[in-house]
C-alpha cells in the first residue's frame, strides 16, 4: 500500500504530540543548537582524518580522506573527542539535573 | 559499536560516506549522554515519588512541569528524529545503487506483496519508533527505501546492543529459548509474525537449514528489501504481506510461530487475535514463542511509568503501557496453550540445544528478553 505520495517521503513521524509546557521557539532553538552539534562533530572527524593522513603521508586526496578507516586505537580517540564534545554541550542539561538530584537528596 | 560494527556487513546494508558515518556516531554518543542524563532523572523522580508519594500519572504532571525533565524529554525526542532524518539522508543518497541490488536473479527465497493489503490502524496511523513513514510506506514497484532505513536506523538505534549491524539477538535468544524447551526441535515449517527486515527470521532459518521459513510484515518495501537482505546472506526465506492477526495460511501449518518485539507495537485487542491465530495455524505439538522487551510497569520502580509514558507518547510506541502490564501467561493459557512458560530468555550470540538460559529473574535490558511461549 502507498500512503506518500511517490516522490515526497514524510520527514516527520506522525503524530506528534505536544510536550506540555514545551515552548515551541526554545524547542526548535534546541533542535537548531544540536543540529550545529552534529555539524561541528562531523567537521571535527573530518579534520582528525586529514591531519592522520597529513602525519602518515605527506600527498592528500579527497579519495583519501573519503576511504580512511581509523585503526582500533584511532577510532578509540575519536569517539573519546566527540563524546567529550556531546558531554560538553549537554553539560548545562546535566548539571541541572545533578543539581536537582542533589536538592532532593536534602 | 565498533567501527567494523558500524561499516557495511551485507550488501543491501546502506554504507555512509565518511561524513554520515560520523553523523551516526554523533547521534549515537548524543543519544548515549542522554540516556546518563536518564539515569540521573530517574534518581531524581525516585526521591521526588519517595517524597511526595506520587506515582504514575501523577508523578508524570509533577515532572514534566519542571523545566530540566522537560528539556531531557524534548531533546530525546529530537535525537530519535535526528536519527531517522539523518538516516534518511544517506539512504536517498545510495537508494539507485541499492535498488539495483535489491534485484535477484535466482532467488532462494521469495517476496510477496499484496496490492490489496490493508494494514491495521495500529500500524498504518503511528509511525512507530518516530520513523517516518512507519512500517507501511511503500511507493510501489520495487521500491525498498523504508527497508533500508529501517535495517541501518535499527541499528543506530539500538547502540548496537542487540548483535551489532545485523541485529540479530533476538532470533538467537528465540531459538535458545525454543532449545530450552525442545532441545530435539527439528521444525518443517517456521513462521516469524512482524519480521520486518528479516532481522531474526534470519538467524533463525540458520539453526533449520532444512526447514521452510516464511516472514510476514505489513509493509511490501520493508519485505522487499528482507527479502534481497536474506538472498545475499545466504538465508533462504519467502516473506509475504500479511498481518499476523488474520496470517491467511491453512490450519496447522506451521511448526514454530514466534515475534521478536512485535506484540508491544500492537493493542489489547490485536494482541489476543495474534495468539489466537498462532494457535490456528500451529500443528498440534508445534511451540509459539514471543519475545518482549524485558521492561515491567510492576517491578515497584517509579520511573518504570515514566519510561513508559515517555515511549507511549513520544517515541509513538502505541501501547507500551499495555505490554508492560499485562498478563501474558494468562493471555496465552487463555488462547488454548499448554505448558506455558513467561520469564526471561538470556541473549546469546549462538544459542546451544538444551541450554537452560531461562529464569524468572530480569538480567536487563538487551542482556536478556522478557518471553512467553507454549505449546498447542
Amino acid at each position: 500500500m502507498t500512503d506518500i505520495p511517490s516522490t515526497i517521503a514524510r520527514t516527520i513521524a506522525r503524530p506528534r504530540r505536544a510536550i506540555p509546557g514545551e515552548d515551541p521557539e526554545v524547542a526548535r532553538l534546541s533542535a537548531m543548537v544540536i543540529a550545529l552539534l552534529g555539524e561541528v562533530a562531523v567537521l571535527t572527524e573530518r579534520l582528525d582524518t586529514v591531519e592522520r593522513l597529513l602525519d602518515a603521508q605527506s600527498l592528500v586526496t579527497r579519495d583519501a580522506i573519503e576511504t580512511f578507516a581509523p585503526d582500533t586505537q584511532a577510532q578509540g580517540e575519536r569517539d573519546a573527542k566527540r563524546r567529550a564534545l556531546v558531554a560538553g554541550v549537554l553539560r548545562p542539561l546535566r548539571d541541572a539535573a545533578t543539581q536537582q538530584a542533589q536538592q532532593v537528596q536534602q | 559499536m565498533s567501527r567494523a560494527m558500524i561499516s557495511a556487513i551485507h550488501p543491501m546494508m546502506p554504507e555512509p560516506s565518511h561524513d554520515e558515518r560520523a553523523a551516526q556516531y554523533f547521534i549515537r554518543d548524543f543519544k548515549m549522554q542522554l540516556l546518563e542524563i536518564g539515569a540521573i532523572e530517574r534518581t531524581v523522580a525516585q526521591r521526588v515519588a519517595a517524597a511526595t508519594g506520587d506515582e504514575g500519572l501523577a508523578l508524570q504532571d509533577r515532572m514534566m512541569a519542571d523545566d530540566v525533565y522537560r528539556s531531557w524529554t524534548s531533546l530525546r525526542r529530537l535525537s530519535q528524529e535526528m536519527l531517522w532524518q539523518r538516516i534518511a539522508d544517506s539512504v536517498d543518497r545510495q537508494l539507485p545503487a541499492l535498488t539495483a541490488r535489491a534485484s535477484i536473479a535466482e532467488p532462494k527465497g521469495s517476496v510477496t506483496v499484496d496490492p490489496d493489503f490493508t494494514a491495521p490502524a495500529y500500524l498504518a496511523e503511528v509511525d512507530v519508533h518516530l520513523m517516518p513513514g512507519g512500517y507501511v510506506s511503500d511507493r510501489g514497484g520495487d521500491d525498498i527505501r523504508q527497508g533500508a532505513i529501517m535495517d541501518r536506523g535499527g541499528a543506530v538505534y539500538l547502540l548496537g546492543r542487540n548483535g551489532g549491524l545485523m541485529n540479530d539477538g533476538r532470533g538467537h535468544a528465540a531459538i535458545s529459548h525454543v532449545f530450552h524447551r525442545a532441545p530435539e526441535f527439528a521444525p518443517t515449517r517456521t513462521l516469524d509474525m512482524g519480521c520486518g527486515v528479516g532481522a531474526s527470521t534470519v538467524p533463525v532459518s540458520r539453526y533449520f537449514p532444512h526447514a521452510e521459513h516464511v516472514g510476514i510484515d505489513v509493509g511490501g518495501a520493508i519485505l522487499r528489501y528482507a527479502h534481497a537482505r536474506a538472498e545475499h546472506v545466504g538465508a533462504a526465506i519467502h516473506f509475504v504481506q500479511a498481518d499476523a492477526e488474520a496470517t491467511g495460511f491453512p490450519d496447522a501449518h506451521f511448526d514454530l510461530v514466534y515475534t521478536c518485539a512485535v506484540l508491544h507495537e500492537t493493542s489489547h485487542e490485536a494482541v489476543a487475535k495474534i495468539v489466537a491465530e498462532a494457535h490456528r495455524i500451529l500443528r498440534p505439538g508445534g511451540i509459539m514463542v514471543h519475545l518482549e522487551v524485558p521492561a515491567r510497569q510492576d517491578d515497584g520502580d517509579p520511573w518504570s511509568y515514566l519510561s513508559a509514558a515517555f515511549e507511549s507518547l513520544y517515541n509513538n510506541e502505541n501501547w507500551w503501557h499495555g505490554a508492560t502490564t499485562i498478563d501474558h501467561g494468562a493471555l496465552v493459557e487463555a488462547a488454548g496453550f499448554r505448558d506455558v512458560m513467561v520469564g526471561y530468555q538470556l541473549s546469546t550470540p549462538a544459542a546451544q540445544r538444551g541450554n537452560d538460559g531461562f529464569s524468572q529473574v530480569s538480567s536487563g535490558a538487551f542482556a536478556c528478553w522478557f518471553v512467553v511461549s507454549g505449546v498447542k
